[in-house]
């Protein structure tokens, strides 16, 4: 009996609440799929794009991209706008892309992202880009990248660069972590319209939080995931057999060992000496000839890749060094292991003028299944 | 003539059937046969409607006309009998089936057993289906079910206890259980509990189940009541007791485990891994029939941010132009689907066919064209109630899937914490549970009994 | 009668609850990377406290603290002091339902009213607090398994996201002192062990019950050790020092497939932990109620609970939270650590006068 009016209390309390407070019904919520800031006029301006799909009955339907953009002076003041242009309360819960205009990129980017971290909603696992050449409004425009709605085609593609180790794998949320981390700055893929499509087109410098205005061109992007030891299993590289005749004079291999040792001097000053070194293990993917290749010539072979490699690395760090993005994280390695050291410099002065020596090593294990 | 309730007989054989027939309230199925015996007049009388005609003939009326004895007892003695001296006994008597035998000039009875014997064939059960294993299932006749028992339990061991209940109807129970393996404690409260049966009319078992549950009122069954001999056998041997009601065609055992109303018995009858894989499955079925209507109402009121951007997209083309709330939804659902299969269960099997149909192409898909219920619904209220089934015990099945709509309503306020919340107390409420003493859920050994069933290495 | 088993889970259910969430926050702030040593003082200093306890139950096991306090301190203070721990178990409830609360409406139910919270929240506890402790151990060994989930999900971690082991470096920068005084914030996050000294008569073993809280201390040590050491190479510095519940901030990073929040339904069923850090509190506090005021143990669960309903109706500023939370640090410590080593004294010393 006692338990009997027990259960009736427990049951009877919550019909009689009013209820469903935080009810936000499926049905109504509209989700925003891709968002892009860009700067004009000192004020900041959102696009987003919201998938409108259209039933035509059982189960086909056809989809809508709906865009819509305002301006504003911080983030929050464009999306109180936006939200009066749909049709239910706006959410980025389900968010795939945000892409900055160049302009946007060079802000402090951690300081304008802050609403995207401070509230629970938002999704954390969209891809981060910046659109160079023209405004990233203007991408959303695409209507579909391949049969994907634009911004899950922009997502599709961007995934399928990490996976070919263009640019590292990140999101919203790795992103959270690489800002303001001492010592360390990082690198964001850049989208460009080439004809008519969109592609990623390297891997732009971030320093300081802020998009540098450098990048790194598709064919060493690579090359710099090597370096920083944050590669996927699929990497390809490229080198010319020689300087003058670039016409079928390539030779492409894919990496199947990499190693990578970075290792911290001082020189008389105190001043960090890097001295960086790759072994990388590789298998012949493509060579000017289909003929055998002679123990000699491989051996040439691995010392021309090793050069050229060797000479692509030390550009590369160069460009690092100018654009002052640390995106090894030579910073935090001093940190970690030299506390005292770290202290006494000071990184965003010292960075740009260290010494940085490269030195790539590459073997030829593999020839294909052709000899 | 009510004064006369416990009067003894009289010598006067013409007065004492007078009295019979007036406390049998003039029943027209009441006949009596007349025979000479050693010239002395001597009355038969039963109840045409229980007795065993045959038997009569030929055990009573044939031995008495041969006239071979002197003395009655041994003309009957192929029949078990004992001897009455009041009124009432003699009609009790009456109306168990016996028949009564008056003398000239006697003040006492002879009341022979004779009830019909006639039953329903042993069956193959009809709720509890299994693909491999024994096919047999109790029937209305609580000899025959402890046959069957003892057919399988061979040892002395096995006992039986008969006591009747039920002021009006007199209903025999049998309490049968293995005097090794019961504990003493559990078996003496059991009989305590049934001597608290006050009720006159003891004609079902759910009125044993009431007194023998420590927690009538809790949803969840804590008296296994199954139609097979095996199932009964094995909970036997385990140590549980188990009660027939006279004219019920199933056991009821106790103490028994929330653990075994998942269980078939095929599933032990497999091998260890099937056993395993079964038991499993039985959980997840389980879980999901409390859950999954809640589950989704939660999801797609507070939480779609959970859901993969395909699903979701999916979902929000499902309930597009569907005006009802999930949760209406979900209880409309569900009475439907209680509909169809209370009309499946009511109608002759021939018709049942044409509901199944009906109920699954009709109406589902009609309901989901017209836009009254979302496509996912039907999937989920569809997989809730067949994951429902997969219960063997229809008791069970029955309050598991009933159970799912506290959550449903706490799902409709507070999303994933009402889920959560009512849950806890459900398994408190599971775990709190005893049958007959004995913890409802404990901990799963399910592991251990396992290991235990596994093949032992052979030695040598 | 509490098997071993029984006794083990109820302690780990009674240590580990909502701390877990914001833990690893507090100690960060305090010591950065060398959180985990920290913490691995604190339970080494619980484990001491551990022993003390145990010492005090077994001066009179038959008899709960109420009931020792009454035979150690006279009528009159034993039952002060009683009444003393009845208020601390409430306050302690109280500063609970305030920080869940708090959890689920900036992280679930962002509009959803405060004592629609703690309605649900008490209803649930005040349910399983009224059982017997038997009933309460058993539904402890089921709710025990979202401990498992919560390290498989800290393993997935490790496979799902980009961690830097080198944030653990340099090991002992902040310095000894530091260290060590960040201690006590680590120390209060594993409290729950004091529950022996109101079960000790219901133990079948008590002979064998400090090894087993032993045990269940090193589990929660252990656990808590994983996360912090998870959070410390997961987060980086500065992001540390801004996300107050790392664990579930560690969990929205995570997506999978089939789920991309894996945060809400982790938070959602976390709250099994945390009320039963709460049903512990309430069966304590009915535990002394009912010495105290001879009034059913199962009615005065239900007064409690009601009491604390109407307590969580007053509107709380965050300021306030706050300075309750340092208040409760310093309770803890009082009631856990110091009164007890003063009633073992105390009993120490009446040993040897009589």
């Amino acid at each position: 009996m006692k338990t009997c009016l027990k259960l009736i209390t427990i049951l009877s309390v919550f019909p009689l609440l009013t209820g469903c407070w935080d009810q936000k019904l499926i049905l109504n919520s509209e989700v925003i799929n891709g968002i892009s800031f860009d700067l004009k006029d000192n004020k900041i301006k959102s696009t987003i794009v919201v998938l409108q799909i259209i039933p035509k009955g059982s189960g086909y339907f056809d989809f809508n991209n709906q865009l819509s953009s305002a301006t504003g002076d911080s983030l929050d003041d464009t999306f109180s706008e936006l939200r009066m242009y749909h049709r239910g309360p706006l959410s980025a819960s389900k968010s795939r892309i945000i892409l900055f205009g160049e302009s946007f990129a060079k802000k402090n980017l951690n300081s304008y992202l802050d609403l995207f971290y401070r509230n629970p909603d938002p999704y954390l696992g969209s891809k981060v880009a910046i659109v160079k050449g023209l405004e990233a409004s203007k991408i959303f425009s695409f209507k579909e990248i391949g049969t994907d709605p634009i911004a899950f085609g922009l997502y599709e593609i961007i995934d399928a660069a990490e996976e070919n180790s263009t640019i590292p794998e990140g999101n919203l949320n790795t992103l959270f972590s690489l800002f303001n981390e001492a010592g360390k700055d990082f690198i964001l893929p850049v989208l460009e319209q080439k004809g008519d499509g969109i592609l990623v087109s390297g891997a732009g410098l971030i320093s300081q939080n802020a998009y540098s205005g450098k990048m790194i061109q598709l064919n060493n992007c690579s090359l710099l995931l090597l370096l920083m030891d944050n590669y996927e299993k699929k990497v390809d590289l490229l080198t010319y057999l020689s300087e003058e005749k670039k016409l079928n004079n390539q030779v492409s291999y894919r990496i199947t060992k990499a190693k990578r040792k970075i290792n911290i001097q001082k020189d008389a000053f105190h001043k960090p000496v890097v001295n960086l070194k790759l072994d990388l293990e590789v298998g012949l993917k493509q060579y000017p000839k289909t003929s055998n290749i002679t123990p000699k010539q491989l051996k040439k072979l691995q010392t021309t890749i090793s050069n050229d490699l060797t000479k692509r690395s030390n550009h590369i760090m160069k460009t690092t060094q100018k654009a002052n993005s640390d995106v090894l994280g030579i910073g935090q390695r001093i940190k970690e292991t030299d506390p005292g050291t770290w202290q006494s410099l000071d990184w965003k002065e010292t960075y740009p003028s260290i010494k940085i020596n490269t030195h790539v090593n590459v073997k030829i294990v593999k020839t294909g299944i052709i000899k | 003539m009510a004064k006369s309730q416990d009067e003894f007989l009289t010598k006067d054989l013409n007065q004492n059937l007078l009295i019979i027939e007036e406390k049998m309230f003039h029943t027209e199925d009441l006949k009596q046969r007349k025979v000479i015996f050693h010239n002395k007049a001597i009355i038969l009388l039963y109840l045409d409607t229980i007795i065993d005609k045959e038997s009569i003939e030929i055990h009573i009326i044939d031995s008495l006309n041969k006239q071979e004895n002197e003395r009655i007892e041994e003309s009957i003695s192929t029949k078990q009998f004992t001897t009455l001296t009041t009124y009432k006994d003699i009609s009790y008597s009456l109306a168990q089936g016996n028949t009564i035998l008056f003398m000239e000039d006697c003040n006492f009875v002879y009341s022979i057993v004779t009830l019909t014997d006639e039953k329903r064939a042993i069956n193959e059960s009809l709720n509890e289906k299994v693909t491999l294993g024994a096919h047999d299932s109790f029937v209305e006749n609580a000899s025959t079910n402890i046959s069957m028992l003892r057919k399988r339990v061979r040892t002395p061991e096995f006992k039986v206890e008969y006591k009747h209940y039920g002021a009006l109807t007199n209903a025999e129970i049998a309490i049968c259980y293995i005097e090794s393996k019961v504990e003493k404690d559990i078996i003496h409260s059991i009989k305590n509990r049934l001597d608290q049966i006050k009720e006159p009319e003891l004609i079902q078992s759910r009125q044993l189940q009431e007194v023998l549950e420590d927690y009538p009122f809790s949803p969840f069954p804590q008296t296994l009541r199954t139609e097979r001999p095996d199932r009964t056998a094995n909970n036997l041997l385990k140590g549980s007791v188990v009660i027939f009601l006279e004219h019920e065609p199933s056991a009821l055992v106790t103490p028994v485990s929330f653990y075994a109303f998942l269980r078939s018995p095929e599933d032990v009858n497999s091998r260890w891994f099937i056993n395993l894989f079964y038991f499993t499955l039985r959980m997840l079925a389980f879980i999901l029939s409390v859950t999954l209507p809640a589950f989704y109402i939660a999801v797609n009121a507070f939480h779609s941010a959970i859901l993969p951007v395909s699903t979701f997209y999916t979902l929000k083309l499902s309930v597009m132009n569907v005006p009802f709330h999930p949760l209406i939804e979900a209880v409309i659902m569900q009475i439907v689907l209680e509909l169809l299969k209370e009309a499946s269960v009511r109608l002759p099997s021939a018709v049942a066919q044409t509901i199944g149909t009906v109920g699954a192409i009709v109406i589902g898909s009609a309901i989901v064209q017209t836009n009254f219920i979302s496509n996912t619904m039907v999937v989920v209220i569809a997989i809730t109630a067949v994951s429902s089934f997969v219960i063997p015990i229809g008791e069970m099945s029955t309050s598991i899937r009933l159970m799912s709509f506290p959550l449903i309503f706490l799902a409709a306020i507070f999303g994933f914490i009402g889920i959560v919340f009512g849950l806890m107390v459900y398994l408190t409420h599971l775990v709190k549970l005893t049958s007959s003493g004995k913890a409802y859920v404990d901990s799963p050994k399910i592991l251990q009994s396992i290991v235990k069933s596994k093949p032992k290495k052979r030695e040598g | 009668m509490l098997t071993n088993k029984n006794l083990f889970f109820l302690i780990i259910q009674a240590q580990i609850g909502i701390g877990i969430l914001g833990l690893p926050y507090i100690l960060y702030n305090d010591v950065h990377q060398d959180s985990w040593i920290s913490f691995l003082i604190a339970g080494i200093l619980a484990q001491g406290v551990i022993i003390v306890l145990v010492a005090l139950s077994k001066v009179s096991p038959k008899n709960t603290l109420y009931e020792l306090n009454l035979k150690l301190l006279g009528n009159f203070f034993g039952k002060t002091l009683n009444f003393m721990y009845i208020l601390y178990f409430i306050a302690v409830s109280m500063l609970l339902i305030l920080l869940v609360t708090d959890v689920i409406n900036t992280w679930i139910l962002h509009q959803t009213p405060r004592w629609a919270i703690i309605l649900l929240l008490l209803l649930a506890s005040s349910y399983i607090a009224k059982e017997h402790l038997l009933t309460i151990s058993k539904t402890f060994l089921f709710f025990s398994i979202l401990f498992i989930v919560l390290i498989f999900l800290l393993i997935l971690v490790y496979s799902k996201a980009d961690l830097t082991v080198g944030r653990l470096l340099p090991i002992g920068a902040s310095g000894f002192l530091p260290i060590l005084k960040a201690s006590p914030d680590a120390f209060v996050s594993l409290i729950g062990f004091e529950f022996i000294l109101f079960i000790m008569p219901f133990l079948k073993e008590p002979n064998k019950s400090l090894k087993v809280i032993s045990l269940a201390n090193i589990f929660t040590v252990s656990l808590y050790l994983f996360l912090i050491i998870t959070c410390i190479i997961y987060f980086s510095s500065a992001q540390f020092s801004l996300v107050q519940q790392p664990l579930l901030y560690l969990f929205r990073g995570l997506s999978f497939e089939f789920v991309e929040r894996i945060d809400i339904i982790f938070l959602s069923f976390w709250l099994v932990p945390i009320s039963t850090t709460l049903v512990i509190q309430l069966f304590n506090a009915s535990l002394g109620v009912q010495n105290l005021f001879s009034i059913q143990r199962k009615t005065s669960v239900y007064l409690i609970a009601f009491l604390l309903f109407g307590i969580g109706l007053f509107p709380v500023s965050p300021s306030l939270k706050e300075s309750l939370s340092s208040l409760m640090t310093y309770l803890n410590i009082i009631f856990v650590f110091f009164i007890p080593i003063l009633l073992l004294i105390i009993s120490k010393i009446r040993v040897k006068k009589i």
